[in-house]
């Protein structure tokens, strides 16, 4: 199980950018074959500056962190997930990203002990961040059983 | 435009993915970093007490997404989406994908979009929220 005392951590701030490329390769894994994500100007025609990034794209962000806490844990859960967003995000935009372990919350299941790790990973605009709000937050519980952890 | 054609009640047209395959989960695994033995390995998937290798729940939301989009623009923008992960889909099945609309709020020009994601048992695997901010 995950120790309390990285209950309020965070990572370090990583970056993370959205290419043309990303949204294309990606819309395409998830089949999404809407032309606001793989023809620039069909989504110029829809008021868009550029290819306009799926909804559940910052997730990917997960795999530029290091996450210190989550190091040994194996067999993770995904519960439960919500993306917050204060403006669409866009092809050539550049964030400024971290991880925060915001609770950790233990419950007993059949006997075992199971904690929900609620994460929320948020994002600045590289070039706003002199701003205080993230132009997206994604809030992410995951569950951890009792065994799994190396 | 979406805002008139959208009315509380309103179902999107609906989806049904092709039957995922385990080349797709390790498409989707190398895009999202997401290599959790229990999408890609069957082993393992049996070992942590499933029957093969299940579908990445994210991949489930993604997908969901796509009853939503051609309703996007840049004054159409998703707010919030929000998901809780039911059961998991296994690979070979199809996700069965519908929304509804069930509020529409004057107030803050906003219109909530129930989404829910069922196999082709008809088990739920995925149910979400989709807030759209309407300017």
């Amino acid at each position: 199980m995950i120790d309390r005392k990285w209950e309020g951590c965070r990572t370090k701030p990583f970056s993370f950018s959205i290419s043309r490329e990303l949204i294309q390769e990606y819309a395409n894994v998830i089949y999404d074959n809407h032309p606001i994500y793989h023809d620039v100007e069909a989504a110029r025609a829809k008021g868009y500056p550029d290819l306009v990034a799926p909804a559940t794209l910052p997730i990917i962000c997960w795999q530029h962190a290091s996450i210190p806490w989550l190091e040994h844990a194996v067999g993770l859960v995904h519960r439960e997930q919500v993306f917050t967003y204060q403006e669409p995000l866009y092809a050539g935009q550049q964030f400024i990203c971290e991880i925060h372990l915001k609770k950790i919350e233990e419950k007993q299941h059949a006997g075992k002990r199971i904690q929900f790790l609620k994460h929320e990973l948020i994002g600045f605009l590289a070039d706003r961040t002199n701003s205080s709000k993230p132009v997206f937050t994604c809030s992410s519980v995951l569950i951890l059983q009792e065994e799994g952890m190396r | 435009m979406i805002w008139e054609q959208l009315n509380e009640g309103a179902e999107l047209s609906p989806w049904l993915t092709p039957p995922i395959t385990a080349d797709w989960l390790y498409d989707y695994a190398k895009i999202s970093g997401d290599f959790n033995p229990i999408h890609l390995d069957p082993q393992a998937a049996n070992d942590a007490g499933f029957e093969g290798v299940i579908v990445h729940g994210m991949l489930n939301m993604a997908m969901m997404m796509k009853v939503v989009t051609p309703w996007l623009d840049a004054r159409t923008m998703v707010k919030k989406f929000q998901t809780r992960f039911h059961s998991p889909l296994k690979v070979g099945e199809s996700l069965h994908v519908s929304g509804r609309v069930v509020n529409k709020a004057l107030e803050d020009h906003t219109i909530t979009i129930r989404l829910e994601g069922r196999n082709q048992q008809g088990d739920l695997i995925v149910v979400g929220m989709v807030i759209l901010e309407v300017t």
